[in-house]
């Protein structure tokens, strides 16, 4: 199994299927792509056409997106999940909800307009990435 | 079981999860809660009734809210195994499943610029080289799941599943902004127009009156 990955200081995706293999203790190699760069597109791109990390590739299988990735890995490891339905559905929520940029942008603005979280800078950059700023930079409405 | 949903003719992630049950002959209540027109279809009148998340669509299945789109469907997936929701070929539903987490959480451009509408014909809006690389990427995804693993029937794993529900709100913006496809493209376009699912919704869709100022400015009440 290998575990395609950006930075580890940055990439908030990445971690999340990490931190999954890690806890189920998966053995798995891992291919660090440093994001940003010129080289960064073409590199992920060698690994799955949806051009992001994380991928996560099992034999001839390939997973992209950490929500996708949760899955396939509690296919296989159901206790990645809680086992009873009510609270497994929970969890699904909580996790689905950080990935939906509406709702990130919704959580970082609340934090730059937190004047004590905004002084803490660096704990705002752990939770913003690339997709968050596209997004801002965009200006898009959030809407459903 | 209960899916709140918002306006069907806006509502992209209201559309996904009731298009999924609807399709696949789950039975369901619907509850629908409106956007507050004057905020601009930012706020769903009266959600905060329904979990913490504020926003639709949720399902309500044994007393408790379960929010965020993908969370429902991995929920109706597991709770009617018998309704195959998701490809039951190993390697098709991971396919299925990583499709949908992009759609989850990309196509920022498609979605910021060709907003759903499903009742209006914009053709063109929207359109610049943001949105062209989202269409041109949503068009390969299709042509390869098509050619991959669509066999048995007219839809992305031939038989409906999870991500046809998922694409549908896409298929919609097509339409609604003119964009010119493929061949392969615009088959599949009119598969999933051609669902029963996606009929139903389009019905509710053009029975709605509210609209969001800034879309249709046109349409606009002068107060």
């Amino acid at each position: 199994m290998l575990l395609v990955i950006g930075n580890k200081n940055y990439s908030s995706w990445s971690l999340r299927s990490w931190i999954a293999l890690k806890m189920l203790g998966v053995p798995v190699d891992k291919k660090r792509i440093a994001l940003r760069r010129p080289e960064t597109k073409a590199e992920i791109l060698r690994y799955s056409s949806a051009g992001r990390v994380p991928i996560l590739r099992d034999g001839d299988t390939v997973v992209w997106g950490s929500l996708a990735i949760l899955e396939y890995l509690a296919e296989k490891r159901p206790q990645l999940w809680p086992s009873d339905p009510a609270q497994r559905a929970k969890a699904r929520s909580v996790a689905a909800v950080r990935r939906d940029p509406r709702e990130r942008a919704a959580c970082l603005t609340t934090l730059a307009e937190c004047p004590l979280l905004a002084r803490k800078r660096t704990f705002i950059r752990s939770h913003i990435n690339e997709a968050d700023i596209r997004y801002l930079r965009a200006g898009a409405r959030s809407r459903n | 079981m209960q899916i709140v949903i918002s306006n069907k003719n806006y509502s992209s992630w209201s559309m996904r999860p009731w298009v999924l049950a609807r399709e696949a002959g789950i039975l369901f209540e619907e509850v629908q809660l409106k956007f507050d027109e004057s905020s601009g279809g930012l706020k769903v009148a009266d959600i905060e009734r329904y979990g913490v998340a504020g926003k639709v669509p949720v399902l309500v299945i044994d007393g408790e809210p379960v929010w965020d789109s993908l969370a429902i469907c991995e929920t109706l997936a597991e709770r009617f195994p018998e309704k195959q929701l998701w490809p039951s070929d190993a390697r098709a539903r991971q396919v299925a499943r990583s499709i949908c987490a992009e759609m989850h959480s990309g196509f920022q451009a498609l979605r910021g610029g060709m907003p759903m509408n499903i009742r209006s014909s914009h053709p063109g809006k929207g359109m610049n080289a943001n949105s062209r690389r989202d269409i041109d990427r949503v068009v390969g995804i299709w042509k390869s799941c098509r050619e991959r693993f669509g066999k048995g029937g007219p839809l992305l794993f031939g038989r409906f599943s999870v991500a046809d529900a998922y694409f549908a709100p896409v298929v919609m913006r097509f339409k609604t902004y003119a964009v010119e496809l493929p061949p392969a493209a615009r088959a599949y376009s009119d598969a999933v127009f051609a669902l029963r699912g996606v009929r139903d919704w389009i019905e509710g869709a053009l029975r709605e009156t509210e609209f969001v100022a800034e879309d249709e400015p046109y349409a606009s009440r002068h107060r």
